[in-house]
């Protein structure tokens, strides 16, 4: 089947930076795909390629098999990380645009989405907070009810119940077909909404893959001893990712084989064994932190 | 995204409107207040084309705003451009609403310059023959031609000041250059800048002193203008493309 979003060996070069290099990226549809990435690892440049908001330097995107045309922003909507809003506007009237443009602009749809946000459409966009700023972005996004979704960092700016507001309308947009991706620093966000999960670094995709498989490819045996232990030969098994010693506490980052680990480190005595799923905070911080792993499950 | 444009452009007609009905109010009392001795109607016909220039001088103000029009979207491409509707499209939207906009403003000052003479009892009446007509339409190209320079040179920069003082200060020094004592090379430099000079057009009109700034006849000036303001604007529509956030 055609992967909805489709980005295919991106790369976007600033005279001598990369800012995007040699990206490639499914999400196929009805997909949330969270893009996860430090400061300035290229998540908004890929978007404005996708978007043509930005000319590549190299590398296709296609929606659906096709490549993007004005009319598939008939069915894609966008929200920018930066207000994009014409400051002397009135609420009412970035609708109105928005209205005039799309033909499937649903007015009741945006009226409730202007009750969810508490937003008052005879308000100019000067006078609005940053985090009412995004809101009325959500809203305009939103409001034609999209197919695609592009999302740059959507709840940035937006108190914890908005926030939560904007996580839940994701996930209902995706459980109506909708397909998702959408960038945040946030990594709870990323856990709650998301079922995919993109890692970029430097430009580069690092990891790329179902976000449950993601995480149950590398465990956390955690074992607490008597007196600090010594480790010999542990370090060498070629299960073992990492290793974090505290004191008595060891955890150790195991790939795929917890429980066999576990029984092998049970062997050194300690008081107390136990198998943790990984975060997802973990699991970026690993990966950014590396930046060893492969696009993929880690393997 | 014509709706963007209609209302820009509405917000700074209506405030011209006001600003000149007050004017033409102004004026009146001070009439009222004191009247004076009758107008200056010496039975002379005077080109309608000649007070067409006198508009376009007060027009070449609008189109300096409406010409920065296409840059003060580049704040907001990632929402402009993310519509159902291709960047010529948005361009050609955008200049349509915008030269509608400058005929409203062309229109709306000649009839307050009328009002203004009725007001004042200097009115006279004016020649409507072939030359009028032509400078007519070559001050009206003067004010498009202006207002396309102007896009040309500030479409893809945000702060397009800079582009609007350029223009003024290089269309009034070459018109003035034209007359200047320069050498011959130099002068044939200047005639040459002078053919995209929409200020140096209107200087060739009737009644209007005559500079000679470029020299075409009056037919020809009005026709030349419309293809200066033609260029400029392909070459806004041009850079658009190219445009980035």
């Amino acid at each position: 089947m055609t992967p909805t979003i489709e980005i295919d060996h991106l790369t976007k070069r600033y005279d001598a930076t990369t800012a995007v290099d040699d990206l490639t990226l499914q999400v196929p549809q009805g997909s949330v795909c969270g893009l996860l990435g430090p400061n300035g690892s290229g998540k908004t440049t890929t978007f404005k390629c996708m978007l043509g908001l930005a000319q590549a330097s190299s590398g296709t995107v296609r929606f659906d098999g096709v490549p993007l045309a004005p009319q598939t922003f008939e069915r894609l909507a966008y929200v920018p990380e930066k207000s994009m809003l014409y400051e002397w506007m009135t609420c009412a009237e970035h609708l109105e645009v928005v209205r005039r443009s799309c033909t499937r602009y649903d007015s009741a749809r945006a009226a409730q989405l202007m009750a969810l946000f508490g937003l008052d459409q005879r308000k100019k966009a000067k006078t609005l907070s940053k985090g009412q700023r995004t809101a009325l972005m959500l809203v305009l996004a939103f409001c034609t009810r999209p197919e695609i979704l592009v999302l740059d960092e959507p709840a940035s700016g937006l108190d914890p119940v908005y926030q939560r507001s904007v996580l839940d309308l994701i996930i209902d947009a995706a459980a109506g077909g909708a397909t998702v991706i959408f960038s945040s620093h946030q990594i709870t966000q990323v856990e709650r909404a998301a079922d995919r999960l993109a890692i970029i670094k430097g430009g580069r995709l690092i990891l790329e893959g179902e976000l449950d498989t993601l995480k149950s490819s590398e465990r956390i045996v955690e074992a607490i001893f008597e007196q600090p232990p010594v480790l010999n030969g542990i370090a060498n098994d070629p299960r073992v990712r990492r290793i974090e010693q505290s004191g008595r506490v060891v955890r150790v980052h195991v790939r795929h084989d917890g429980e066999g680990f576990a029984r092998a480190l049970a062997a050194l005595g300690p008081k107390h064994v136990e198998i943790l799923d990984q975060s997802l905070e973990e699991l970026f911080l690993n990966v950014v932190a590396g930046s060893a792993g492969t696009v993929g499950a880690p393997s | 995204m014509y709706y963007i444009e209609v209302l820009r452009t509405w917000r700074v007609l209506r405030g011209y409107l006001i600003a000149l009905a007050g004017f033409l109010l102004l004026v009146a009392a001070i009439f009222a207040i004191w009247p004076h001795a009758g107008g200056i109607d010496d039975g002379r016909l005077y080109s309608a084309g000649g007070h067409a220039v006198l508009v376009a001088f007060t027009c070449l103000l609008f189109a300096s705003i409406s010409g920065s029009s296409l840059s003060r979207h580049l704040d907001h491409l990632d929402f402009a451009l993310t519509k159902p509707r291709a960047r010529a499209a948005f361009v050609a939207t955008v200049l349509g609403v915008d030269v509608l906009g400058l005929s409203a403003f062309f229109v709306t000052t000649a009839l307050a310059l009328f009002a203004l003479h009725i007001v004042a009892g200097v009115a006279h009446p004016l020649a409507f023959d072939a030359a009028s007509w032509f400078g007519i339409a070559l001050a009206f190209g003067s004010v498009l031609a202006w207002y396309a320079l102007v896009q040309a040179l500030s479409c893809t920069r945000a702060a397009a000041g800079w582009a609007l003082a350029g223009v003024w200060v290089a269309a009034i020094g070459l018109n003035f250059l034209s007359a200047a004592p320069l050498g011959p090379g130099l002068h044939a430099l200047v005639v040459a800048l002078n053919f995209i000079n929409p200020i140096a057009y209107l200087s060739t009109v009737p009644f209007v002193a005559t500079t000679g700034a470029v020299p075409l006849p009056l037919s020809a000036g009005a026709f030349a203008i419309y293809v200066v303001a033609g260029v400029a604007a392909l070459v806004a529509v041009i850079r658009w493309q190219r445009v980035e956030t």
